[in-house]
């Protein structure tokens, strides 16, 4: 018994330190993702003929990772309205989404909720994963120990989505399922659809 | 005696709190150095550019996983119309579910169905709910809100790589959603034919604490009918009432959880004489307990402790078991191209049996420590090639140091398929039971036979190959076939020792005289064939084979190859049909069990859902519509409860 209390007492002290060492270590993956996603509403326009009612809406599958982070931006103010953050299981909650976050998994109720948006204004965003990423208009992904995001330009840009030339010289675009450009060398698509935060 | 055991137990609670004082004024700390997320003040291209230096603790993708994993949702769950969570396993692929009576089930992967379930690792939120005993589940305890689980994982195959002892066929994790997923009340109230549930009510209320907590406080509890057609007429009731809460508190960098309940249950069980006698009594069975869990996360730590206290009366025998867990888990990508886990644990189980003629175990009382430690490494070797390695080792009071150690490839094709294997070993010590327990099965004047208690029996070894591929060909299909071989080692047998003619005892002794080696295949398919309409197919066949390595048992190697059914095959139907109405359907084939003189069987169950509100449904389900009635498992004496259709109605209201 003597010797559990010494084993529990040292992970208590375990945590203590732990805590304070965690405390000091802000630059979390979650933080940055949830920044990335708070960026989104400066550098892309929504289609016109979205909603009045949709008004930087963030939504989430159950399994989307990194959760806490993003509920902190509820009520942050991005152009002058505030975020709203929820999550959501059934298709009649993801419609009324501006953005739309998935994890990378295919299961069934990413791909339902997938499709039931293919033809909302609605921006769908895939966590790191690899089969749901390509279906998704956005998607974050690892390089060289650093987050960062693709998108797929020219179905957002059929979909009545606009994105700033900013942005796009940031991300990878993804054409196709097969085909990856660097955003260097799409300069001239920046220029006929760019617009500017 | 009496105060040194309150004062052991006072020092062992104290020591929990004490832990836990420490999770949570370590949460609290997180708290108070909480501010706004300072990435949302850095530009956009600055972003990108901050290296992530320590990774945050995330689900893995299914579709990165290389192992036979399943996730049921709550959804699938809702709409499965079960109310137990044996009921609820029967959707995951490669999982055997067959009812005993009313309040037993046998649960088991790939193969070597027993009631005990004893290679089977479940855990709820983390919680190791198999008892040291025997090594296997309480079903019939297990009763949390069904409407408040989150998730089921379902990892078939060799899991003790991560998990450890007993998580040789597979680990079963049910978690249950956070206190701020379930803020308002519920009611859930039922009525049935007897059969299936005489009554059932449940009753959950969640509620904000200040800016980052919620909780929530549940009360169940149910009455079931408790059959068996060799009664004559009814046997009694199962029944269950239950209480708990859940308390979660979320900041920017840190969770916290603490998770409680307290139950008390009873159930009927019909007992068989011993021979000569045939008559046969109906006793009472008693059951209690309770749980206090707290977890702590922080970036990529992870801190767990629970105590777990459970007490079961039957009339052969009494048991009072107090169960202390901890383990601390870390998960970090220190070096580029790497995803490191690691953890520690302490796990000290203390049991006292109240010991009759029939039923002994000897000591009666007894401590048993179990200190664990684990690594896992996950290496990208190549943008679309992932190579996990993994190891535990543990060190346990019958078998002394065990490793588990486990590697597993995983390809990604492209986009759309995905191809893994996995080589592992998995081990199953023995069990409390195994090592001590005697039992006394015939009592005449000129006869005796019983089992005598082998404390020299070893840990069953295995040795897990498997093969998984998925594809998803179009976004609503998806795919996966998974390929199995596991090599058994030191399986147990029954010895008959030499018949004492003094005593005129014929002693049976369990002894490791069995090899086996069991292969399958594993297939599901999802498809969305449109958007109100899913289908849902899953096909298991399995192959044992086993060999006597020595001894006189000349059963248990049959009994092993043809106890488990070669072939299951279910279909699921998720159908809404409007907004308010849904229908789903779920219909299993389940072959032949030769081993048990059962016949193969099918069942259909339906469930007809109406929501003429957003708070308010009514649920129509029945069980085995085609009336068909049927056995499923036989219970320990080797008879056979009597399954026919069965109904209930349910209503769900929110506010």
């Amino acid at each position: 018994m003597k010797l559990m209390m010494k084993v529990l007492f040292f992970f208590a002290l375990t945590l203590a330190d732990a805590s304070l060492v965690s405390a000091a270590e802000n630059q979390t993956q979650e933080q940055i993702q949830a920044a990335m996603v708070y960026h989104l509403f400066n550098f892309i326009s929504w289609p016109e003929h979205a909603p009045k009612t949709h008004q930087n809406r963030i939504c989430m599958a159950p399994d989307f990772p990194g959760q806490t982070a993003l509920f902190a931006l509820e009520n942050i103010q991005v152009k002058n309205k505030p975020i709203h953050v929820k999550t959501c299981e059934d298709t009649t909650c993801a419609k009324q989404c501006d953005i739309l976050l998935l994890s990378g998994d295919v299961n069934p109720l990413n791909t339902t909720l997938l499709q039931s948006v293919s033809h909302a204004p609605v921006l769908t965003l895939a966590a790191n994963g690899w089969s749901l990423a390509q279906k998704t208009l956005v998607s974050f992904y690892h390089d060289d120990k650093r987050l960062r995001i693709s998108v797929r330009l020219s179905k957002m840009l059929a979909s009545g989505f606009k994105v700033s030339s900013r942005l796009l010289r940031l991300v990878r675009i993804i054409d196709n399922e097969d085909e990856t450009n660097e955003v260097d060398e799409m300069d001239e698509m920046n220029e006929i659809q760019g617009v500017q935060p | 005696m009496h105060n040194t055991n309150l004062n052991t137990y006072t020092t062992r609670v104290l020591a929990l709190l004490a832990c836990l004082f420490g999770v949570f004024f370590s949460g609290v700390n997180a708290l108070a150095t909480e501010n706004n997320n300072p990435y949302l003040k850095m530009s956009i291209e600055d972003l990108m550019q901050v290296p992530l230096s320590v990774a945050s603790k995330k689900p893995q993708a299914l579709s990165d996983t290389a192992a036979a994993v399943f996730v049921l949702t709550s959804d699938d769950i809702r709409r499965s119309g079960a109310t137990s969570l044996p009921e609820v396993l029967r959707l995951v692929p490669g999982i055997d579910v067959e009812r005993i009576n009313g309040h037993e089930w046998a649960v088991s992967s790939r193969g070597f169905t027993s009631s005990f379930s004893n290679s089977l690792l479940v855990m709820i939120d983390g919680r190791s709910v198999f008892t040291p005993l025997f090594a296997g589940v309480y079903w019939d305890v297990q009763n949390i809100m069904l409407e408040d689980v989150d998730r089921i994982e379902v990892v078939r195959g060799s899991g003790g790589a991560v998990w450890g002892a007993n998580a040789v066929n597979g680990v079963i994790n049910i978690m249950t959603k956070s206190a701020a997923d379930t803020q308002g009340g519920l009611i859930v109230t039922s009525v049935g034919d007897n059969k299936r549930e005489n009554g059932a009510m449940a009753i959950r209320y969640g509620f904000k604490i200040g800016e980052h907590g919620s909780a929530r406080f549940f009360a169940k509890g149910f009455s079931r009918q408790d059959d068996n057609p060799k009664a004559n007429g009814p046997i009694g009731n199962w029944k269950d009432k239950r209480l708990g809460f859940r308390t979660d508190w979320e900041t920017n960098t840190s969770t916290f959880m603490l998770d409680a309940s307290a139950y008390h249950g009873e159930e009927s069980t019909l007992m068989y004489a011993a021979a000569p006698y045939s008559a046969t009594h109906t006793y009472q069975s008693a059951m209690s307990g309770s749980h206090l869990l707290g977890l702590w996360q922080r970036d990529g730590l992870s801190v767990q402790a629970y105590f777990d206290r459970t007490m079961r009366t039957r009339r052969t025998f009494a048991e009072h078991r107090d169960t202390m867990d901890l383990d601390l888990k870390y998960h970090a990508a220190i070096f580029h191209g790497h995803d490191l886990q690691w953890g520690v644990g302490y796990r000290t189980t203390s049991d006292t049996i109240v010991n009759t003629l029939a039923l002994s175990l000897d000591p009666a009382s007894r401590t048993d420590p179990l200190y664990s430690a684990f690594i896992q490494d996950e290496l990208d070797l190549t943008n679309n090639l992932k190579l996990t390695l993994g190891l535990k080792v543990e060190n346990n009071n019958y078998t002394g140091f065990e490793s588990a150690p486990n590697i597993r490839l995983m390809w990604h094709i492209n986009a759309k398929q995905q191809l893994w294997a996995s080589v592992a070993r998995a081990y199953r010590p023995p069990s409390r039971a195994d090592t001590d327990l005697s039992q006394l099965f015939v009592n005449s004047p000129h006869f005796h036979l019983g089992l005598v208690a082998n404390p020299h029996l070893e840990t069953t070894d295995v040795s897990s190959y498997e093969l998984g591929y998925r594809f998803q060909p179009q976004t609503n299909i998806a795919l996966e076939i998974t390929a199995y071989r596991n090599d058994y080692k030191r399986l147990t047998t029954n010895e008959e020792l030499p018949f004492d003619t003094t005593t005129n005892f014929l002693a049976i002794k369990e002894a490791n005289y069995l090899d086996a080696m069991s292969k399958g295949m594993e297939l599901n398919v999802s498809w969305q064939i449109f958007e109100p309409w899913r289908l849902k197919t899953n096909y298991t066949w399995t192959r044992i084979s086993a060999r006597s390595t020595g001894g006189n048992d000349l059963t248990s190697a049959r009994n092993t190859e043809t106890g488990t059914p070669n072939h299951m095959w279910s279909i699921q139907s998720a159908l809404t049909l409007t907004n308010q109405l849904t229908f789903d359907t779920q219909f299993y084939a389940i072959a032949e069990s030769l081993a048990h003189k059962r016949q193969a069987y099918t069942r259909l169950d339906a469930r007809l859902g109406w929501k003429p509100t957003d708070a308010i449904e009514f649920i129509l389900a029945m069980q085995n519509v085609q009336n068909k009635r049927h056995h499923e498992y036989p219970d320990a004496s080797g008879n056979f409860s009597e399954f026919g259709r069965s109904y209930y109605g349910q209503m769900h209201w929110a506010f």
